[in-house]
């Protein structure tokens, strides 16, 4: 195996260099007045999730290692390490990346542990640092088995999912407006990931791409920003809190609560678990797809448009 | 797994850089809540079409309670940060009231904001506005 894929993992290794483009942004920011806004609660916040996320996951993800180097030893074929596998297995990275997310925003249990990167009213270079402390018990790790199975050995599938994640550090900005058109057209960019943040109706569980944004396009889930209806970042019901624990968990709590209620049957409960978030068994609350519908109910004009 | 202390200080000495840089350039702007302006946009965007009654503004500006002439009727406005978070009230969000002095302790279900106290002038606005919250979640139940 390569040195390269060994040792230190490569988020780490980036993260001075995204502590050096946080600052610069602030700086960039404050000499043009305009392209993003920083408050030091949430952007404190926000590096001690990346920080947390860090450690816990850098425990955990050995499970996760684990789990795909098995599957990785049950492989028929290993794939040798070369240029052209690396290259292969950074795109099938990418396109089970965009289904793990697409899971992650229309499963609750996966929304649980996913929502801790939406939870700010902000979009700035520190909101891609806000990560789960939960992705070992998200699920998430299942959906990489089948490239494992395909002979890409697991350390080579985390190099690359690490560089799928250094690549989405940087669209996490305000500063920058729009790329090249080609450069729009084929891959993520600042402008695609700020409709993924917003919560305006029409781009709620829009652009789940990592860094090639023709997977939405593909599956049908791309939303173009527009200037008339600008981002609104946060969640449908925002945190009251700067709390990281109550940010990492609150929706474990909520799932509990909700599941735990009196008087529901097992199909209620579980769906409360595992169905789209905003699912109420007595509709209390509104999934993404209602308030699109209400949306569209008071505004019949935008009927069919993008995302609605 | 990396050298934890690696990851840790470092991480923890970032955190106080920018929260230093932001801090002296200037650039976030927290909510205070000196006029109604701020509650009126807030409630404008998350409930399309309220019409609100009356907004009282806790005497520490950093929270408001809303009056709506229709659904949802009552909401609790907060200052987080240079941002606000909403929630409606209602007898299911609301876990009980507090009044003590000139000041309301509202605590409500809910995990991120558990609890939120507004201030008033004096005692007797207190007692009023409370009883008239019991009103509206009253009003609003039977609506």
């Amino acid at each position: 195996m390569p040195e390269f894929l060994q040792g230190t993992p490569v988020t780490i290794l980036a993260a001075p260099f995204f502590i050096v483009l946080i600052l610069a942004e602030i700086i960039l920011i404050r000499v043009r007045g305009t392209g993003g806004e920083y408050e030091s609660k949430d952007a404190a916040t926000s590096v001690f999730m990346g920080l947390g996320s860090s450690v816990i996951n850098g425990i955990t993800g050995l499970a996760s290692g684990a789990l795909l180097l098995l599957a990785y030893l049950l492989a028929p074929y290993k794939m040798p390490f070369n240029w052209f596998t690396l290259l292969t297995c950074f795109v099938l990275v990418d396109f089970t990346y965009y289904w793990i997310h697409r899971y992650m925003h229309r499963c609750r249990w996966g929304w649980a542990s996913h929502v801790i990167h939406h939870s700010s009213q902000h979009y700035n270079l520190t909101t891609a640092l806000r990560q789960t402390w939960t992705g070992l018990i998200s699920g998430g790790v299942f959906f990489f088995i089948p490239i494992t199975l395909m002979g890409f050995h697991p350390a080579l599938l985390g190099f690359c999912y690490g560089l799928n994640l250094i690549y989405q550090f940087w669209f996490h900005t305000e500063v920058i407006n729009k790329c090249p058109r080609w450069f729009e057209a084929i891959m993520n960019t600042p402008s695609h990931h700020r409709v993924h943040h917003a919560n305006n109706p029409r781009y709620l569980d829009a652009n789940y791409a990592g860094v090639f944004i023709t997977w939405d396009k593909m599956f049908g889930t791309f939303v173009a920003e527009r200037n008339s209806d600008a981002p609104r970042y946060g969640l449908v019901s925002d945190l009251g809190t700067f709390n990281p624990l109550r940010v990492a968990t609150h929706e474990y709590v909520g799932i509990i609560k909700d599941a735990g209620q009196k008087g529901l049957s097992l199909k209620q409960r579980l769906w409360y678990i595992f169905a789209e978030p905003g699912w109420c068994h007595d509709d209390g609350r509104k999934s993404s797809r209602q308030i699109k519908t209400d949306y569209v109910t008071r505004h019949p004009e935008h009927k069919g448009e993008p995302g609605l | 797994m990396p050298d934890l202390l690696l990851v840790v200080l470092p991480s923890l000495f970032a955190i106080v850089l920018i929260v230093l840089l932001i801090r002296m350039t200037g650039i976030a702007h927290p909510v205070v809540l000196e006029t109604d302006v701020p509650v009126e946009k807030t409630i404008a965007e998350h409930f399309e079409g309220a019409r609100i009654d009356r907004i009282i503004r806790s005497a520490d500006k950093f929270g408001a309670l809303v009056y709506l002439n229709n659904a949802p009727g009552l909401v609790l406005v907060r200052a987080i940060g240079d941002r606000m978070a909403v929630r409606a009230l209602n007898a299911s969000t609301i876990k009980s009231l507090e009044g003590d002095g000139m000041s309301l302790g509202i605590s409500l279900h809910d995990f991120t904001w558990p609890k939120m106290h507004l201030d008033f002038t004096d005692e007797a606005v207190r007692v009023a506005e409370e009883s008239a919250i019991h009103a509206a979640i009253k009003e609003h139940a039977h609506a």
